[in-house]
């Protein structure tokens, strides 16, 4: 039974790594887009005007309180209702970003503003302005609080574009649907599929600990 | 005759290798109380987590009431004794804190009344009344019901010294317990401990407070390196030293 | 296509709508109430002194937090049945995100204990209290409220996760609206009420679980 398995196993290896392959381009775009929008966001949160904050706090709490299948679907099916067009792949991409985008806004608006009071007032002692203060002071200790929270947020959206599956992208889970659909061999390929994530999302994480250490003050 | 309430014999203790307690002899008799000086790192905090078996000792033997407690030397080889029976050994003794150690989350009356019902096995009417009695004698009588967070320092730590004594210990043992209080809360704790050694409580107290070590002790011992560097009555220690040692830390303390 | 709003589709299938949410209420509850269980013996696995119980348990623990919840639940629904244990929707998704909170409670659960201060446990042995005992009476009351906070973030999250469930045809609010979509092409509608019944959703439990914090909260 097990020979069956490693057999049908090579013979869908290139399927495998076409999906791992989709699964991290979605992840790392989705990520990297994700981060920039958050950073604006994030920064509009904590320094804004009332205006801007309002927009960007009404923002920040619908994307988060809606689960990302949702967000998905949504995306999918009512953007082209509004007359823009996305391909599957697109959207999917621009939904993940969009809940990456929520999460990093608000990390990096806790970040910064636990920055301690008494390090703003010492830098306004010796006479930084406020953009000094934001580069010099506040950003390197938010950074290197968030790292991790940042880092769990990458792994979440690795986990996420299994979602993105429903949506027609060949991922990792596609991917096995339908060697199951072709093998039945059910147990042993999605067992395979949480082995493949665990080994992406947990070297995520290793890579994140050891930034993590690397950077920290003494 | 007077019974040997705590009999300590030759311990010795490391911190991986770090020896930390170089041979230790210590006696108490029912009623005594004996202070413990000495600068940090002496290893008299340790001793006296060792009574109480909060640390491990590697050589020694330690004696609560004639009674061998924590080691055992069956066929010449030494072993820890079981954990429930450590359990029961420590009930023996009781222990005030330097940072209080309050059960945050119950109120004081209750912090006492726990190891009552549950270690005792007491009535809660009867802990409820044990309580409420300790709580008058450490001049608390009608903060029972205020939980940890709502007290001063020198408040809980009273609490904390009723919590000890309620379970009615052969031995009470002190382990800084002033030492992160405010300076103007310090006395009304050192006045509680006054009274229970006018009461006849057997207590070790390790402290920094040299006038009050003079005050209540029958006998002061001077901790220096892991070993006893000087023992004697108040006067001894604090009017004649007689070793260099001593007298260089005396210089440096207030008395 | 929809150069006309009809939300009147969206009010004729309310008591769908609603009938979802309730099972998403009703599944995410028995697994966070089962997974909290688990998660509490987890934890203090997870900070044992025995080194059986820390490697058994933070191999559980990495294991469900880095596979995503949509592979556990495939590998419960399709994947167990080829080994003799079939479950219908339901209980399937129950179980899988029992297992799949049990590790997240269990990381909260791990930070809580270790921010109890040591001298508390001391303070228990003091007095003559048996581990046991320390665990029960201090230690557990401590680590409920104090974890509180983070306790109601995970438990939020878990709610929404419940939503992964529409992918294998259990009946809950996604699945409702996706089968609203399907039959009245009405999208901007179907999903915008989506969207607001997670959102109204989440804030009243945020909002509730905030009144049991603040009852249970250790009082200063």
């Amino acid at each position: 039974m097990s020979t069956g398995f490693f057999n049908e196993l090579w013979l869908s290896k290139m399927m495998i790594f076409r999906g791992i392959y989709m699964c991290l381009f979605v992840s790392i775009t989705a990520i990297i887009i994700g981060t920039i929008i958050g950073i604006f966001i994030g920064l509009t949160l904590t320094y804004g005007n009332i205006f801007a904050r309002f927009f960007a706090r009404l923002y920040v709490d619908v994307i988060r309180g809606i689960p990302v299948l949702v967000l998905i679907l949504t995306i999918y099916f009512v953007l082209p209702v509004v007359k823009i067009e996305l391909s599957a792949l697109e959207a999917g991409i621009a939904s993940l970003a969009i809940f990456a985008s929520a999460q990093v806004a608000e990390m990096l608006r806790g970040g910064l503003q636990n920055v301690p009071i008494g390090q703003i007032e010492g830098a306004k002692a010796v006479g930084l302005g406020f953009f000094q203060t934001f580069i010099y002071v506040s950003l390197p200790q938010a950074l290197r609080q968030v790292l991790p929270t940042w880092v769990n947020t990458a792994v979440e959206i690795v986990k996420g574009t299994t979602l993105v599956s429903l949506i027609g992208i060949v991922e990792i889970t596609l991917v096995m649907q339908q060697i199951i659909g072709r093998n039945f061999l059910t147990m042993q390929f999605y067992a395979l599929a949480g082995l493949i994530y665990f080994v992406i999302c947990f070297s995520i994480e290793r890579t994140g600990k050891f930034v993590e250490k690397k950077v920290a003050i003494k | 005759m007077a019974e040997r309430v705590l009999e300590i014999s030759k311990i010795y203790k490391a911190f991986g290798d770090h020896q930390v307690l170089k041979g230790v002899d210590l006696d108490l008799d029912k009623g005594d109380v004996v202070s413990i000086i000495g600068s940090s790192g002496s290893g008299k905090t340790t001793l006296l987590r060792c009574v109480n078996l909060l640390e491990e000792y590697q050589e020694g033997v330690i004696k609560i009431e004639g009674r061998v407690i924590g080691y055992s030397n069956d066929k010449d080889k030494r072993t820890r004794v079981n954990n429930k029976q450590i359990t029961q050994d420590r009930a023996l003794t009781g222990m005030v804190f330097q940072s209080f150690n309050l059960f945050p989350h119950l109120s004081a009356a209750e912090n006492i009344m726990l190891a009552l019902r549950k270690v005792q096995k007491k009535s809660k009417k009867e802990s409820a009344e044990i309580a409420q009695h300790w709580l008058e004698r450490v001049g608390l009588p009608d903060r029972g019901a205020s939980f940890p967070g709502q007290l001063s320092g020198g408040q809980q730590q009273r609490v904390a010294i009723a919590r000890a004594v309620a379970m009615n210990p052969r031995l009470m043992l002190f382990d800084e317990v002033t030492s992160a209080l405010d300076p103007e809360l310090i006395n009304e704790v050192l006045d509680v401990i006054k009274s229970l050694a006018v009461d006849g409580m057997t207590m070790l107290i390790v402290t920094h407070e040299m006038r009050f070590a003079y005050e209540v002790s029958k006998k002061v011992i001077f901790m220096n390196d892991g070993v006893i560097g000087e023992q004697g009555t108040p006067d001894e220690i604090f009017k004649k030293p007689s070793s260099e040692r001593l007298s260089a830390f005396l210089k440096n303390t207030k008395f | 296509m929809d150069y006309y709003i009809d939300y009147s589709v969206v009010w004729r299938s309310m008591s769908s709508l609603f009938y979802g949410l309730g099972i998403d209420i009703y599944m995410t509850l028995a697994s966070v109430a089962l997974g909290s269980l688990i998660g509490l013996v987890v934890a203090f696995a997870l900070v044992s002194e025995r080194k059986f119980f820390r490697v058994l348990s933070s191999t559980y623990v990495a294991i469900i937090r880095n596979v995503p919840l949509l592979i556990i639940v495939l590998f419960i629904y399709f994947g167990l049945p080829d080994a003799g244990f079939v479950f219908s929707e339901i209980p399937s998704f129950i179980f899988a995100l029992t297992v799949y909170a049990g590790a997240y409670v269990a990381e909260v659960f791990r930070g809580g204990i270790l921010a109890i201060p040591k001298g508390v446990g001391e303070a228990g042995m003091a007095i003559g209290m048996s581990n046991l005992q320390i665990i029960v009476f201090i230690k557990i009351p401590i680590l409920v409220r104090s974890t509180m906070p983070a306790l109601s973030n995970t438990y939020i999250s878990l709610f929404k996760d419940a939503s992964v469930a529409a992918i294998i045809s259990v009946p809950e609010l996604t699945f409702q609206v996706r089968k609203l979509n399907l039959e009245t092409f009405r999208t901007i509608e179907a999903w915008s009420t989506a969207s607001v019944f997670y959102v109204v959703a989440c804030f009243i439990i945020a909002f509730l679980l905030r009144r049991v914090e603040r009852r249970v909260a250790i009082p200063k």
